[in-house]
């Protein structure tokens, strides 16, 4: 072993690991080295993809906000671009990139498009179309979506239950906004709550046993 | 085999606050004297893996708690390549929160804290290790000190002994926040990483040391320690603040448990230190503190204060969106804020006679956190004291004083060796 004379203590290593100081060659060790090298250059890829992603986002928002003030202050269209790049954002790190669960990437995607939705139709003028139509048969495509995935997947649908019930809690979500007084058509907004509704019965009724028996784990006090 | 569990009082925290920063994932390795052959470590895990079921699960989504759920999916030994305690990717690890691991001559556990404490993972470990050196061929016997691989899991083993020792006085903590203690600051590692520092020294020799000096072994340590921090902190200009350092105690020494789940309490000792102070001083404080704190009745108050902030309704039926929120807010203001560095020590591991010589010694990797970038962890086997401190700041003045100081004070050689994270050559 090697002695670090600075700090009076024996190592194995090549510089001393407290104080950095060169004591001598690499002791060649009987037992050899107790940790692998680690390739940081890969960790610093990694980091810098993902931070590299996000400023490019701001800085192209960053852009349209200097154009969009310069030539047409009285019309914000840079909300579309600023929205458009958070939704393609979600996108990219979390639906194609990211190894998230697949029921996961579903509701993350419902939620995204909502509010990318939500922002078109406010910055048209007044919410309108999104919260009437658009976003309870986006909602209801997302309970489908799942539903039919969980009858493919069969052995592996654990997994999906919490994704599930998640989205079921959203199909709520348009019956919501009828009678916060924000939509003003009714029956989308009852297509997705019976839709929920539906799926909730279906599931409850027709699963086995091990459904429900998720159903009291999932909600236990 | 269709098992589930709650995950229990203590392990709740650890769900709400893990992060890129605060992985949860603690470590606890043997190092062997020879090779470590990895077909034989996965057959050995492959057997060892039924025999610790809360450990071997996957953890589910609930609406009002997570819970943990039987894992029938293969647990695959890995090579070691990572640096210690980095989060675990479930999608990569067959939703496993435990990792085994080999590098070398070492065998390495890593467990996500929810599932367990310092005391469950080193059973698990050395179960492990009794059945790799089986498999091996080599003539070991458990002698008693092993959880046997064939025995199917005792029920005691499963519980959550806070439930069972809990009195029901519910015992609430005072509103305020308590003091602030001095913080260590530092530049993060770029990437992000944990360096680790062992040193490894005489343990009856600074055992005996320690008790010449009227303390315990952790009593020792955590005196050079404040002590040491205390001249870094001067450095910095900031004498108020009181240095304190967090002590996990297992309870199963004061509340006989035979449970692999998390057991334990954490004591905050700290010290004013001033010019004035002499170091036989910080010796006297840190030791009063340790008995007064270990004391049977302040760890049942311990106990208590858990089971009754977590039983109450309000508490239950708050859905995890919002409570766990709320935990993190607790755990930053109340556990981080109060302390300045953790220090557990897993003790004098017990080993079969007949399996001390394929073994030379272990360590225990404390995961460091944004608030307490600097963790140490404690562990004797084979008289090999082993010292490790884990760090995700490029500043190691304090690791360096500690082990200068140590040496200086006792006189014991001390071996240092690291992983070398963040020291670009």
């Amino acid at each position: 072993m090697n002695r670090c004379t600075h700090c009076d203590l024996k190592t194995n290593h090549e510089t001393c690991p407290l104080c950095h100081a060169k004591v001598g060659a690499q002791a060649t060790q009987v037992q050899g080295t107790l940790y692998p090298a680690y390739d940081t250059k890969e960790y610093r890829t990694k980091t810098r993809i993902s931070r590299l992603a996000i400023f490019l986002g701001v800085l192209t928002v960053l852009i349209c906000l200097a154009i969009n003030i310069i030539v047409l202050p009285e019309f914000l269209w840079v909300f579309y671009v600023a929205v458009s790049v958070f939704y393609v954002l979600i996108l990219l790190s979390h639906t194609i990139l990211s190894r998230s669960h697949l029921g996961g990437k579903i509701v993350a995607q419902v939620v995204s498009l909502t509010i990318l939705l939500l922002v078109i139709d406010l910055m048209s003028g007044s919410i309108q179309w999104s919260v009437d139509y658009v976003v309870p048969f986006l909602i209801v495509g997302g309970i489908l979506l799942m539903s039919i995935i969980i009858l493919k997947v069969r052995l592996r649908w654990g997994g999906y239950v919490s994704f599930l019930l998640l989205m079921l809690a959203l199909g709520f979500l348009p019956a919501l906004f009828y009678v916060a007084g924000v939509a003003t058509v009714l029956w989308p907004s009852i297509v997705a709550a019976l839709f929920a509704m539906t799926t909730f019965s279906a599931i409850f009724l027709f699963a086995n046993r091990a459904f429900k028996t998720q159903l009291g784990r999932r909600f236990h006090i | 085999m269709d098992q589930w569990y709650k995950i229990d009082n203590t392990g709740k925290i650890f769900h709400a606050v893990s992060s890129a920063t605060n992985s949860s994932v603690f470590r606890v390795s043997m190092i062997l004297k020879e090779t470590i052959e990895p077909d034989c470590l996965q057959k050995a895990l492959d057997i060892v893996a039924i025999r610790f079921p809360t450990l071997t699960v996957r953890v589910r989504k609930g609406v009002f708690w997570d819970f943990m759920e039987y894992n029938d999916a293969p647990l695959h030994v890995k090579k070691e390549s990572d640096y210690p305690c980095a989060p675990i990717d479930t999608k990569s690890n067959n939703a496993y929160l435990i990792r085994v691991l080999y590098f070398d001559r070492r065998i390495s556990v890593e467990i996500f804290h929810s599932l367990t404490d310092g005391g469950g993972a080193v059973e698990f470990l050395k179960t492990l290790v009794y059945q790799y050196l089986i498999l091996k061929g080599e003539s070991v016997a458990a002698e008693g000190a092993v959880l046997l691989p064939e025995d199917p899991p005792n029920k005691e083993e499963i519980e959550d002994s806070f439930e069972r020792y809990s009195t029901g006085r519910s015992e609430k903590r005072s509103g305020s926040r308590g003091e602030k203690a001095f913080q260590i600051k530092g530049t993060a590692f770029n990437p992000l990483g944990i360096n680790v520092i062992h040193g490894v020294v005489d343990a009856s020799g600074l055992n005996a040391f320690a008790k010449r000096h009227g303390t315990s072994l952790t009593g020792f340590l955590m005196s050079v320690l404040i002590h040491v921090i205390h001249t870094e902190k001067m450095t910095r200009g900031k004498s108020e603040e009181k240095v304190a350092i967090a002590l996990p105690i297992s309870l199963r020494r004061q509340f006989p448990s035979m449970t692999l789940r998390n057991f334990f309490s954490v004591a905050n000792i700290g010290a004013h230190v001033d010019d004035h102070v002499t170091f036989d001083d910080i010796i006297k404080e840190v030791t009063g503190q340790l008995k007064e704190r270990t004391d049977k009745e302040a760890l049942q108050a311990n106990i208590n204060r858990f089971v009754s902030l977590q039983s109450s309704l309000w508490t239950r039926l708050t859905p995890v969106v919002l409570k766990y929120p709320a935990m993190r807010l607790g755990f930053n203001q109340f556990g981080e804020r109060a302390k300045t560095m953790t220090l557990s020590n897993l003790g004098n591991v017990k080993m079969p006679e007949s399996m001390a010589p394929h073994i030379e010694r272990m360590d225990v990797v404390l995961y460091p956190t944004r608030n307490s970038p600097i963790n140490c962890g404690l562990v004797t086997l084979n008289d090999q004291l082993t010292i490790t401190f884990a760090r995700s700041i490029e500043e190691n003045d304090i690791i360096t004083a500690f082990f200068r100081e140590l040496r200086r004070l006792t006189g014991f050689e001390i071996a240092i060796y690291s992983n070398d994270w963040g020291e670009e050559t």
